[in-house]
This record gives C-alpha cells, structure tokens and sequence, in this order.
C-alpha cells in the first residue's frame, strides 16, 4: 500500500539547489574509481594485491636497476595500445578493388569475403557522394599469425580491467577517392559477411577506436542465423544450396501469413446507419480481437435492413468473411426464417479511441516482425548469392583445400558497419582451469627480458606476455611461441615444443629456436606457421 | 506550455557534444550536472518522503551516471530520460532496502486533471476513492500514472523514460485508467 501526501508544500529551486554539490560528487567518484581494483575482488583479496603492489614496487625499484646495469636487454612495451606492427615490411597486405559508387555493388575478395555496398553510399567528407571510380582497400586478419603481422591491440579495457580477445574474424576495410578517405552514408550501411571456423554464437562485434585506442563494443554475435552452415566438401553438387533455397521458401511462407495478418484499423461508427451487437469468438476471427466493445453496422450497398428483423430473437448467428475487405457476412437464424446481411465492424466514441491506440499498438509490432522477416529473407538470399558465386570463384579452391585437412565446419558472419576501419568478431579470453608460470626466455643460450607472444591456436587468440609477467595458459589448449629477434627475424617455441611442459609448473625456462629464414613478408611468415615453423619441411 | 524536457536536433547535437567531452574527461560532466540535478532532485522527491533522502538518491543518481558514462550511447534521446531510468533503480533499491512504504505526492489540483481524463463528470466526494485507487497501484502502474498526471510528462517523454514506445505509454495509460475506472465507478 502506498502512502499518500496531498498537497504537500513545493520546494523551491533555491532549496533544491541548497542539496547541489559537484565537488562533493567528484570526491565520491574519484574515491569510487581509486578503489575499483580492491573492490571488484572483493576484500578477503586485499593482502593478496597489497602484496602484488609491494613486489611490483620491489621489481621496479630493485630489480630493474640491476637488471639494467647488467645489461641484459630489455624492451619495454606494457600499457601499448596502437597499431604497431612487429615485422613492417610484412604486413598483411590490403586487397584492392575499384567500384563505381552509382549503383548496388557486391563485391567478393579471396579468401571468401563480401562486402555490398549500395548505391550512392559513400560519400566525401562534405557529405556529397561520390561518382568517380572509389578504391577500396580490404584486408582480413583470421589466426593469430595474421593478427601478430597486423600489429593491432588485442587487448579490451573495459572499466579499467583488461581483457585479451580470442577472435572470430577482424576485418579492416577502407574506402578511398583520390587516397582521400570516404565516408558511409548513415543511410546506407556497408555489409561485410566473412567466413570464419570459429562456429560459436558467443562472439561480439567490436569497433577499434584509433583515437581512444579502445575497443568500442558494438553488437551481439550476428551468426545465430548462418550456424546451421556446414561446411561443404570439395566436390559437393548443388545439393549444398538447397537447404537455403528451403530456407527462402519457408521464410517467404512466414511473410505471406503473416502479411494476412495485417491488422485493420477500427472504424468508426456512422450514426446514420443501422447497428446490431454479436459476441465475436476471437480464436476464428483474431482480427476482430480488437473490437472487445464492437457493434456491427450493416452495409446497405449489399441488403437494407428489413424493419422486422430487429424485433425476432434469433437462434442461430453464422458469421463468415466476406470478400469486402474488413466485412462479414452475418447469417440469422430461426426455425425457417433466414436474413443474412453484410456488415463492417465499428466503434463509437471511447471504444474507438482505445482501440485505435491498439491498431497503432498491433500495427508497429506487425511492422516490426515483417522487417525482421524481411531480414532474415534478405540475409537467406544474400547467403544463396554468396555460395553460388563462392562454387564459381577460384578461391574456393584454396578454401576447400584447407578446410578439408581441417575437417572444421564454418559459419558465416554478416554485420553492418558505419564507419571505415578495423571490425573484430571477439569474446574475453577465459580459461576454466588457468595454469600460470613463470617464464624464463632464452634464445642462443641468451637470456632475453622483452615482450614475447603466445599464440592460443585453439582459442584462435594472441597473447602478448611483457616481461616480469606471468604467463597463463590452459593445458587443453594448443599453444606456441614467439618472439621478435631483431629486424626481420623470428624465434619460437613450437606447439610441440610447448606441449612439453610439465603439468604445473612454477617456472619453466623456453628455449626458444632462432628461425634461419628472414622475414621479408607476411607470406614468409605465414608460410612458416602453417608448418609450425618446422622450416626444414618445404 | 512547451515541455523543457522535448529538444530541437540542434539543441541535441549540442547534448551529444557535451556527453562526448564528459566521458573524455569526468571534470567537464559538470554542465550537465548543472542542468539536470533540479529535474532529477524532484523526480526522486516526487516518490519520497524526505528532502535529505531525495538528496542522497539524487547524489547517487548523478554518482551513477557518471561511473557508467562511458557505456552511455547517444540515440537522439536527450540525457534525462538515461537519469530518470538510473532513478526508477535507485528509487526501487531505496524503498526495497528501506522497507519503507512508496509515497505518492498528489497535488488536488492535479487528481482533478486525471478525474477529468478518465471522462467523467468531476463529484468531490468521489476523490477519495481515487486515491484509494492510486494507494494500490503498484510499479509501472504507479510511475506511469505520476509521471502522466502528477509530473505532466507527455508521452513521448514518459516513453523515452521507460524505454517503450511513445504509443505503447499511451495504451497503458488509458489501460490503467479504464481499470481504475471500473473500480471507483
């Protein structure tokens, strides 16, 4: 029960005002920031950090001085947060295409990407679109060697906690007239759809602010709708497509049903025409479930009321559609008398206010569910063009060839973007059972102190480990090695290498193997990757 | 009377401006500190007791706001509507951890608007079965009908603020009227 003051004094502003005190809100929330760590552990961990604290304050005060009298080399890249590729001559190279900006483009970049671009949606930076011919420049970055070469922070801070990323897919794509860099109309969004063997539904899309140097959330996994995708096996016949064509089939089915479920707009009753009442069973007739209050009046284009109808008590009402839209045939019944009338639905006064309110009400959830069927039709057709042209394009060749070894399904992942730049399908990376050990790097029996990467291949995840840190892994997980050694050099620790360590342990010490090859381009070390950097393969 | 809380596109842009500077640095979320705490203090007063409690919920509010500014998107809704929502929370966790009855501030003059709204015929001895009424309504119900009758909140702003549609606010507005209705009359 709620208590109830009537006509209690008003406040004035000047007494509200007395209450106001931005400082007062400064000081709490500096306090609230300045406690966060402590906080959000809770404080049974409060010794633990104090602790963490004192060794870090011991490590920089003590240790590191020594550490650099000693000379043992050290490069410190903690807290980096732009884009800083480790091998700049091999960088992942853009794909470049060049489209017309004056109709509908579909454009399909190996390995099995598309982007669609509408007409007239890029535009310069004073808002005019385009109409010469626009480069685009698009590059994909999909396993943790590639994201490595790119050089792109891996790291999320969100409320000052960091998180590093397993990713689905990161995509840059940029649009440029006369290198001048173009705009996307916000109209007209630019789809990108890739292919990724990450299947989970579990991904996010996030945005990289190159300003904020942030990740900037962006929206839920959009691959719920592509994961029924299998992979398709080389050779595989049309049979691949049918289950989308089904798929377009049905979807179209849902539209045609639910389009004649259309809601009609309540009418308002005439004064001048005759009315009768019927309870209306709204299981047969839902589309009269808005007329809780309805009367209906009868259309004298098809049958005037004959003067001695209202007076019979009738026995039998049947009501049935007509083919007027929004009018219904009303048969009257008793003993042998029959009447049978056509008649339209209607309200009066309040009644029809209130159920205008819920047309409006059934109308917007009508017109929200038919754009969602819309869209979803949109994507089925979008993935129907999508494989048709993957059958035809050369690079399935190389996609099947790889995924074959891999036996590994794959999904498709859509989404819109409205800014140029770098996309990335992510999750935190969380382990269920985290091993930490200390690491001990060396390399031609050299002890080395400098940022080194451990590449999570079953997370699809790059991890950068600076030095003095810990590093966390998962047993299940397979995982390698590597650091950078010098300009164009590179030296690792393989995945078989790295299954070697013993079960939870402290320390361990890599010997990390200084590659003979040098790395003149992404290609040089990619290729070196994919054979687990066992170079004496080739 | 033109609502303060309905913006023009420029007046938003300049919001968006604001938010944007705010979350660059927490020093410049003063302005809109500045411009909001009055609406924001007598939102919350409106459902309390005690100007020194509706204070300390309205310092929370802002507290709040400012934490989660970062996660803050701007969607051409103006600014408020976020704080009134963050309100409605700390309001609810109030009364929850209080254990305190709700308070409905009810001005007669107002009761008559809302009598006057439901279409009948104004009769004073019928009041207090209104407020009999309004003592029972609970949740949205009650925030729906004190920011309708007793705040003057047009829909749009009573939609914004509770994140429906502007006619979807008005469809229960008349909905809970049409059951308060059936009960007095």
């Amino acid at each position: 029960m709620n208590n109830i003051n009537i006509d209690r004094p008003k406040i004035t502003t000047a007494e509200v005002n007395q209450y106001k005190d931005f400082q007062a809100l400064m000081n709490r929330y500096s306090r609230i920031t300045a406690k966060a760590p402590l906080k959000k552990r809770g404080y049974k961990f409060g010794i633990p950090f104090l602790s963490v604290v004192l060794v870090s304050l011991f490590v920089w005060l003590i240790l590191i001085p020594i550490v650099r009298k000693s000379g043992i080399q050290r490069t410190r890249t903690e807290g980096v947060r732009c884009i800083n590729p480790p091998f700049p001559q091999a960088n992942i190279p853009f794909t470049i295409l060049h489209i017309r900006n004056l109709k509908d483009t579909i454009l399909y970049v190996s390995p099995v990407a598309c982007i669609e671009i509408g007409q007239n949606s890029l535009i310069d930076s004073a808002g005019n679109p385009v109409n010469d011919s626009i480069e685009i420049r698009y590059r994909q970055f999909m396993n943790p060697a590639e994201i490595f070469l790119s050089g792109i922070p891996m790291i999320y801070d969100s409320a000052g906690h960091s998180n590093t990323f397993e990713s689905a897919g990161m995509i840059e794509i940029g649009a440029f007239f006369r290198n001048r860099p173009l705009l996307i109309t916000p109209e007209k969004p630019v789809r990108i759809s890739f292919r990724s063997s990450q299947t989970g539904n579990d991904y996010n899309l996030y945005y990289l602010d190159t300003v904020q140097r942030n990740w900037v959330y962006k929206e839920e996994d959009g691959v719920e709708m592509q994961k029924e995708l299998k992979f398709m096996e080389q050779g595989e016949s049309e049979a691949i497509l049918t289950p989308w064509v089904d798929s377009l089939k049905q979807i179209r089915r849902i539209i045609a049903d639910l389009q004649q479920q259309k809601p009609e707009p309540p009418v308002l009753a005439n004064p001048q025409k005759w009315h009768f009442k019927i309870d209306i069973l709204e299981n047969e007739f839902p589309e009269l479930s808005l007329y809780s209050k309805t009367v209906f009046e009868i259309d004298d284009q098809y049958r005037a009321l004959n003067p001695s109808h209202p007076a019979i008590d009738w026995e039998d009402v049947i009501i049935s559609r007509s083919e007027k839209p929004m009018h219904y045939y009303v048969t009257f019944k008793k003993d042998t008398i029959t009447a049978k009338y056509r008649a339209c639905p209607v309200l009066n006064g309040e009644s029809y206010q209130l159920a205008f309110s819920k047309y409006e009400e059934l109308f917007e959830n009508y017109q929200r569910e038919l754009a969602q069927r819309k869209e979803r039709e949109d994507q089925v057709i979008r993935q129907l063009i999508f494989r048709q042209t993957l059958r035809r394009n050369d690079s399935i060749t190389r996609v099947n060839n790889s995924a074959s070894k891999s036996t590994e399904n794959f999904v498709i992942r859509s989404f819109k973007i409205l800014n140029f730049g770098i996309w990335n399908y992510d999750k935190a990376l969380k382990y269920d059972r985290v091993l930490s050990i200390t690491p001990t790097i060396i390399v031609n029996d050299s002890v080395y102190h400098k940022t080194f990467y451990r590449a999570d291949l079953t997370r699809n995840a790059l991890i950068t480990v600076n030095p003095g840190n810990k590093m966390e892994y998962e047993k299940e997980s397979r995982s390698m090695l590597w650091m950078v050694a010098g300009r164009d050099r590179i030296a690792v620790f393989t995945a078989e290498d790295f299954s070697s360590i013993p079960f939870r342990s402290a320390s361990f010490t890599f010997h990390l193997r200084l590659i003979d090859k040098t790395i003149h381009s992404s290609e040089d070390f990619l290729t070196l990757f994919e054979v687990d950097f066992k170079e004496n393969l080739d | 009377m033109k609502n303060k809380f309905h913006k023009t596109i420029h007046q938003l842009g300049d919001e968006k401006i604001q938010i944007e500077k705010a979350q660059a640095d927490p020093k410049d979320f003063e302005p809109l500190y500045n411009q909001y705490y009055e609406d924001v203090f007598r939102f919350v007063y409106q459902r309390l007791e005690s100007r020194e409690e509706a204070a300390d919920i309205a310092s929370q509010v802002f507290l709040k706001a400012l934490v989660h500014l970062g996660q803050f998107r701007f969607r051409n809704i103006p600014f408020s509507a976020w704080l009134f929502r963050i309100a409605i929370n700390e309001i609810i966790t109030f009364f929850t951890r209080s254990k305190k009855e709700r308070v409905v501030n009810i001005e007669t003059v107002k009761l008559k608007e809302l009598y006057e709204e439901s279409d009948t015929e104004l009769k004073e001895e019928r009041i207090a079965r209104i407020i009999s009424e309004i003592k029972v309504l609970k949740g949205d119900d009650l925030l729906l009908i004190e920011m309708r009758f007793f705040e003057n909140r047009s829909f749009k702003e009573i939609g914004e603020i509770m994140s429906i549609t502007e006619n979807n606010a008005k469809v229960k507005v008349y909905r809970i009227l049409d059951r308060m209705k059936q009960n007095i009359f």
